[in-house]
Parts: C-alpha cells; structure tokens; sequence
C-alpha cells in the first residue's frame, strides 16, 4: 500500500470508530431488541404485532406524520420566500441574516420550548402584554396543537432558509433579463422558468424538514409533556419507563420510525431525480 | 446615401454607485447597419446595450430608439430581441420551447409560431434539434438556439452580447460569417459587443472603440485601422499591435529619446510643425514595415519612404505570418512578414516603411492624431529620398 494511502486510511480511523460505536452498534442493538421478548432472550415479532394492531401506536404516527408534514408545508413556503429576499439584500446585510439564521436552526429542544413559554405561555410576555393592551388572542394556547405546530414551524423555517438559500445562485440573471426581453412579467418568469428549476431543490429540502419533524422529541416533550401523542414521545416513554420501561416495544417503534424516514427519503429521491432529468 | 439614425444616444450618463461607467456618451446607430462595440473589459460596451435594451436606465441624457425616446420604457416595450454571452436558454424547455416563449407570451397563433420556428430552424440548421433540452446540444448548436430565439420575434432591434465568446476559435470563424450572412437575411439594426478585434472587424460595417465609457473612435473598420484617431485606438487594433515610439519633432528630422534620428520628407515635417507639439508619438504597423538584412539607404523612391537601421532579435513563427523583433536604439519594434528570414541573431538590419504608413499622435492629453500630409509625386529636380534613421 502506497504510504499516502496508509496515511488517509489512518485518519479516516476516528471518524470510523465514532460511526461503528454510535450509529452502527446502536441500529443493530434497536433491530435486535425489536425481535426480543419483554426482557429479552427469546426472538418474537410480538412487538411489531403490538405496535400494528395498537391503535395508540396507530393514532401516534398519524400524528407525527401530521405535523411534520404541515411544519414542513409551512416552513418551506415561509422559506421559498425568506430565502429569495435574503439573496436580494446587500452583502453585509445578507451576511448577517445568514449567521443569525444559522444561529436558529440550532436553537432547538428544551431552550426553545422554554423561549415559547416564556413569551406565549399562560403567563408569558406577549400573553400578558396582548391582555394589558386588550388584544384579544382567541382560542389559541401554546400547549395546543397549533402552539406544537408553531414551535415545529419555528426551528424548520431557519433550517429551511439555509437550505434553500444557496439553490438561488442557480437561477442565472441572464434568465431573468432573457425572461423580461421576452415579454415576460415577473411573476411569469417565476412561474414558468424560476420555480420548475428551484423544485428538485424545494424537494430535497422538504425531505429533509420532514425526517427533521418525525425525528424531533425534546422540544414537543418539553413543551406538552405525554399530553400529544407523537412517535419519538412515545418511543422516549418506553425506552425510559414512564411506570415500567419496554425498551423493545420502543425498539419496534424506532424501526418503524426509521423505515417511515427512509421511504419519505427514497420517495423524495424519487421524486428529485425525476425532476432534475426533465429540468436538464 | 447615409442610412437615417435608428438608435440615439445624447449626453447618456450612466452611473453604478460612485463609480460612472459612461461620463457622457453620444452616439448614433443607423438603421438596418450592424454596429459592433469594441473596447477592452470594463469599457461599458455592454452597458451600452443594456442601455439599449431597457435593462439598465441613464442617469441622464436622452437615448432614442426609431426616433422616439425611450427612457423609462421597460425592456420589453422596446421591440428589441437580444443574445446574451452565456445564451440564457432555459435548461428546462426543449428547443421548440425556448423559441417559442416570448411568441406563446405574446398570444401569437400556434401555427404562426411553428411556421415562425420551423422557418428560422431551417435557416439556422437547428430541423432536427428542436425537441431537444440545451444540455444535449454543442456550444454551437446552443449558440445558434438563443439566435433563433431573438429571429422568431421578429424585433426591429438585434442586439448580441459577446454571443461567440464560448466557442471555439474553429466555430467562431464559421459563425461570424453566418451571423454575417444572417444579418442579410434579417436586416435589422444590429449591435454586437465584443472585445475581439477580429470580430469586430469582420462582422461590423461600422465599429465604434471605447475606452472607459468614452468614444475613442467610430467609424468603418477600414477607418478604424488604417486612420486611427488617438493612441488608443492604434494600439488597441491589429495584432500585432502597431509600434509606437516618442520621438522630438526637430528642423529636418525627428529624433529618438536615445539619440537616433529619422529623416521624414519636408511635407511630413511641415505637418507636424504645424501641429505646434514637439513632442510626438510615431507610430507604425508591423505590416507596413520591410525588412532587409544590413545596412541599406535607398529605399523605394515614390511615395517618399523610410529606412529605420536596428538589430535583429529573433523571429516568432505563426504559420501565415512571421513576427520579428527588432532592437532600434532602446525601443523594440515588431515587423510582420508572410516569409521567415534566416538572419543572425544581433545581426544588422533596415527597416523601411512608406511615409503613407506612418502615424503620429500627440504624446499627452487625448494622444489625438496629427494629420499628415505626404507628398506622392517626385519634385523635379530633385534626388531621390533617402530617409534614415540611425538608432544603432
């Protein structure tokens, strides 16, 4: 072996090593488990059987599927638009909306549960600020599925925003110019020419906000507790044991989960490449 | 008879922030003429058309299309199809497609627009392509798609945008000459930006050179070349470039910074005299110069000539041409000729020119040229020229 390569293979060792002992052991350890009866030691589908047939397990990634689906509707129509603005805004400008979006998509979990409750909660800022100034808020209460909703909507859009924002460098202003030289209004160009070449990209990153929504447990736990039923709070139930753990009931669980995000990702990559060979 | 003006530029300023790109531009572009403008990166020949085309507004000054202003008029009021440098073919819509836009905009009939496509197509060799998508088409056929675009619309303006710049030196040569014989076809006022000179020279019936968003010169390509109106434009046209030497206007010649001198005919001098500038550029072109191998002081009688001696350098071989080096004093001069010479490296030469190739600008503010005049006939009684400059 060439020395080079000797001395890339090392280097590639650690991040080896990191994959091998917190992805690989781990997914082979949760498939194993789900075969297992309560306890362990005996192979069964038992679990699976259980997790099918159980309409709460049913009713669980009904809604997962739900809100992720609509946080990433909504994050991503919210972004479509973000980014575009954000390409539009002068260098130092955009800079700084790139650094402050970074910072958001990172700002997840039990922070930014607390960050919503300290401003919409039963006695959070804004609450008691619209009830000062009599505006009235409706029916809406952040421990609702519309305050889950929000707060998905919440950490998807800055994902989504930077994301997206780099596929508009691909939009040529050649295109743009051509469009207007041809007669064509703004709008036109955008229906026609500017959105059927953003759409594998749209697609990719609707995917990718889908298997982060499916995925999330911290900030909806932090947020409603086990009042919602979703896949990952119910997995997080029986891995720890709200009375008595089930870890492989919640293995079963997270294989399904993790066969719901493949699909969603392989239907995508479906769905993308398709796309990008009629946009080429 | 001259062509009325179709495109008129007056007093046009143009600025992007701080920085003016055109202080202050007049021109005029005749109807039905293939304009082309040249100038070096950064010279605003592409703002200019941007200007044309509606896609950037003056600052101030008038631009009139078709004797009608048109400031504030958006580009797609200004019945003008334009070809852009990277084509700007949606990657998405098949040739048919691409072609068809602007008409399907337009809400022109669908056999309209086919008889339109099918009949530029044809014109342009792109039958069989037209239900490809660009990416399955060469630089070429690509090139030839984005025209085929700007024809169907039928516009009364054709602007192109350094549209050979992606080809190969190959194609390039067959495509100026189509562009050429497609203007025939579709004679529409035509204005082609460009930085290469050879395109200018062979696309344009008129060129217009600029420099730092100023016009140095417009005029035919044979003016441009062999009148050239200052420095820059002299030196900017013709590869080679032309040689460009300051010399000191003095009583019977004129001299070298190091001291050589270079005999002219009374007429030449009585014109640069007049002029009232002692201090001059001389130039000439590597083609107008011959070169002999050692010292020689008779040259061709009529019209008066030159005879330059020097050192010979060496010689670059370019296939149709032959490019020497020629050491004058401390100046470098280039001679062109169609056959090599097998001369000793440092070996002596002559270069001789006629009085009718040599040009002379002033050497400071616009660099403008000094008009000559160069007497053809022999004056009786008198011997031959012999005009030499010394700059060994």
């Amino acid at each position: 072996m060439k020395k080079g390569n000797a001395l890339l293979l090392l280097a590639v060792i650690p991040f080896g090593t990191f994959v091998v002992l917190f992805l690989l052991v781990p997914v082979i350890s949760m498939i194993w488990g789900s075969f297992q009866t309560d306890g362990g030691g005996a192979f069964t589908i038992a679990q699976y059987k259980e997790v099918l047939s159980n309409p709460y397990y049913f009713q669980a990634f009904q809604n997962s599927v739900l809100i992720s689906f609509l946080s990433s509707a909504i994050g991503i129509i919210a972004a479509v638009f973000a980014a575009y603005a954000i390409t539009r805004t002068p260098k130092h400008v955009r800079e700084r909306l790139l650094v402050i979006t970074n910072l958001t998509s990172n700002f997840a979990g039990i922070p930014l549960a607390f960050a919503f409750i300290v401003l919409l909660g039963n006695s959070g800022v804004f609450t008691l600020l619209c009830k000062q100034l009599g505006i009235d808020l409706g029916s809406f209460q952040l421990y609702s599925w519309t305050g889950l909703t929000l707060i998905y909507v919440y950490f998807q859009l800055p994902l989504a925003v930077m994301l997206l924002y780099p596929i508009y460098y691909g939009i040529q202003e050649q295109w743009k110019e051509a469009a207007e030289l041809l007669g064509a209004t703004s709008t036109i160009f955008w229906l026609r020419i500017g959105l059927p070449v953003l759409l594998p990209g749209i697609a990719g990153t609707f995917s990718i906000l889908f298997a982060n929504a499916m995925g999330a447990y911290a900030s909806a736990y932090a947020l409603t507790g086990s009042t919602y039923n979703l896949v990952p709070i119910r997995i997080g139930a029986l891995v720890s044991g709200d009375i008595f753990a089930r870890p492989e009931l919640g293995s079963a669980l997270a294989v399904l989960l993790g066969m719901t995000l493949v699909a969603a990702l392989l239907l995508n990559e479906w769905l993308t490449r398709k796309i990008r060979r009629n946009l080429s | 008879m001259q062509e009325p003006c179709d495109i008129r530029f007056s007093a046009v300023r143009k600025t992007f922030g701080a920085q003016t790109v055109i202080p202050s531009l007049d021109l005029e572009v005749r109807s039905g003429e293939r304009l082309v403008l040249l100038g070096p990166s950064g010279c605003g020949k592409s703002t200019i058309m941007r200007l044309i085309a509606g896609l950037e507004q003056p600052v101030s000054g008038t631009i009139a299309m078709g004797g009608q202003i048109v400031n504030g008029l958006d580009a797609s009021e200004r019945n003008v199809s334009m070809v852009f440098q990277n084509y700007a073919l949606y990657p998405h819509m098949t040739v048919f497609d691409n072609m068809a836009f602007s008409l399907k905009l337009r809400k022109v009939a669908k056999a309209e627009i086919t008889r339109r496509i099918q009949e530029a197509a044809e014109k342009l060799e792109l039958g069989s392509l037209l239900q490809r998508k660009p990416r399955e088409l060469s630089g070429g056929q690509r090139q030839r798609v984005a025209l085929g675009r700007a024809i169907v619309q039928q516009s009364s303006y054709f602007l192109l945008d350094e549209p050979l710049s992606n080809l190969d030196a190959q194609l390039r040569t067959n495509a100026r000459n189509d562009l050429v014989e497609l203007h025939k076809s579709y004679p529409r006022t035509m204005v082609y930006v460009t930085h290469d000179q050879v395109e200018a020279m062979t696309i344009g019936q008129r060129i217009a050179v600029l420099r730092q968003g100023e016009l140095q010169q417009i005029g035919s390509p044979e003016d441009i070349y062999m009148r050239p109106a200052n420095r820059f434009v002299a030196a900017f046209m013709g590869n080679p470039p032309m040689n460009i030497v300051p010399v000191t206007v003095g009583d019977q010649q004129v001299m070298f910074a190091d001291g050589g001198e270079l005999a002219l005919p009374e007429s030449v001098l009585s014109s640069l005299k007049r002029c009232g500038e002692q201090h001059v550029l001389l130039g000439i072109r590597p083609e107008a110069l011959e070169l002999w191998e050692g010292d020689r002081t008779v040259v061709k009688p009529f019209p008066p000539s030159i005879a330059i001696r020097g050192e010979f350098i060496r010689s670059e071989y370019l296939g149709a041409v032959v490019i020497h080096h020629i050491a004058v004093g401390q100046h470098r001069l280039l001679v062109s000729s169609a056959a090599p010479v097998q001369f000793k490296p440092h070996s002596n030469v002559t270069l001789t020119a006629s009085c009718e190739h040599l040009h002379f600008f002033e050497a400071a503010g616009a660099e403008q040229r000094i008009p000559l005049t160069v007497q053809h006939l022999k004056p009786k009684n008198q011997p031959e020229q012999v005009l030499v400059m010394s700059g060994r």
